[in-house]
């Protein structure tokens, strides 16, 4: 990972389609599910842009992951402050459970439902789920006490199970 | 059964990052709704991975690897230009001439704001001097920031009346 970050400081190009080859994927589904579909696109562009502009700020020998997902974070948390009035992720709550059976359908309410968490169990389900971290990493980019990250997690997914409920016949 | 004691322990358990702990087994043995919330755990971990399953959008990568290539030397002066006019527009626009459209004014400013002193030097020295890849990259790399907030005003004129 330190020849990533040497080749990033450097500005070479091959690093960089690197590091969209093996973060952008999950970098792009973090993103989404902490801004929603509509603003997805946008707002990983930007999460690049500002990793490009700032890695020079990352420290060798720390965890490269974990410096990607707070730029990351930063930049959702920054977009979330400035369109608090975003649209919600529809609620398949409404919807006949015998309907939302089928496994698209599930598939369907399990990403609404992350997205329409709480912000602070958001980020902690998705920085766990989709970028791999710890919760000691994850508390730590948060600035929060571990056992906090922890707690954040078990109610996202006690709302989780709650949805999920709601939809199996 | 004091399962609450245990909820911490319980979710470092499933991602595989506690320590051992005898407490925590002790009480699993003896609690069938913490073994089944542990099933829970990873069957739900499960659903979500497969649900999230999707690749980065092909038009975002291929728009977020244009920040890394350097520009086609013949069009290193229009950029350099570009970016120029850009600054020059913004001085324009902060002329009271333009009353019709303060947003916009205040964008091209933002704009220009953004631009760091190094930034700046580097294109003036690239307008005069265009050697190094490096130059030309940061110039180019600046000049495609400039057009895509530029594209980020228009849409979000559309989206939300105006707002930054």
């Amino acid at each position: 990972m330190d020849d990533l970050l040497e080749g990033l400081k450097a500005g070479r190009a091959e690093a960089f389609e690197r590091l969209v080859r093996d973060h952008g994927d999950r970098l792009y589904r973090f993103v989404k599910r902490m801004v929603g579909t509509a603003w997805a696109e946008d707002t990983a562009q930007e999460v690049f842009l500002r990793i490009h502009r700032t890695v020079r700020q990352c420290e060798p020998g720390g965890s490269f992951r974990a410096w990607i997902y707070t730029v990351a974070n930063r930049v959702c948390i920054d977009f979330l402050r400035k369109h608090p009035a975003r649209p919600p992720a529809a609620d398949a709550a409404g919807t006949d459970p015998s309907e939302a059976a089928s496994s698209a359908e599930l598939r369907d309410t399990i990403l609404r439902a992350v997205e329409r968490l709480p912000e602070e169990q958001r980020q902690v389900f998705l920085m766990r789920e989709e970028a791999d971290l710890t919760f000691r990493k994850i508390a730590e980019i948060m600035g929060c006490p571990i056992n906090t990250a922890l707690g954040r997690m078990h109610y996202a997914v006690q709302n989780l199970q709650k949805e999920l409920a709601a939809h199996r016949p | 059964m004091d399962c609450d004691r245990f909820r911490e322990a319980l979710v470092l358990k499933r991602y595989g990052e506690g320590v051992p702990d005898p407490a925590l087994e002790e009480h699993l043995a003896a609690c069938a709704a913490c073994r089944e919330a542990l099933e829970d755990m990873a069957e739900l971990s499960t659903m979500y991975r497969e649900a999230s399953a999707e690749p980065l959008p092909l038009r975002v990568r291929e728009r977020v690897l244009r920040l890394r290539k350097p520009a086609p030397r013949f069009l290193v002066p229009l950029a350099a230009a570009a970016a120029f006019a850009v600054v020059f527009l913004a001085g324009h626009f902060r002329e009271p001439s333009d009353p019709a459209n303060p947003a916009r004014t205040a964008t091209s400013d933002a704009l220009v704001l953004q631009l760091t002193p190094a930034e700046r030097e580097e294109i003036r020295k690239f307008r005069n001097a265009p050697e190094s890849w490096e130059q030309e990259s940061f110039a180019a790399e600046s000049v495609e920031q400039i057009k895509e907030e530029l594209e980020r005003f228009e849409r979000s004129s559309f989206w939300d009346g105006g707002e930054l």
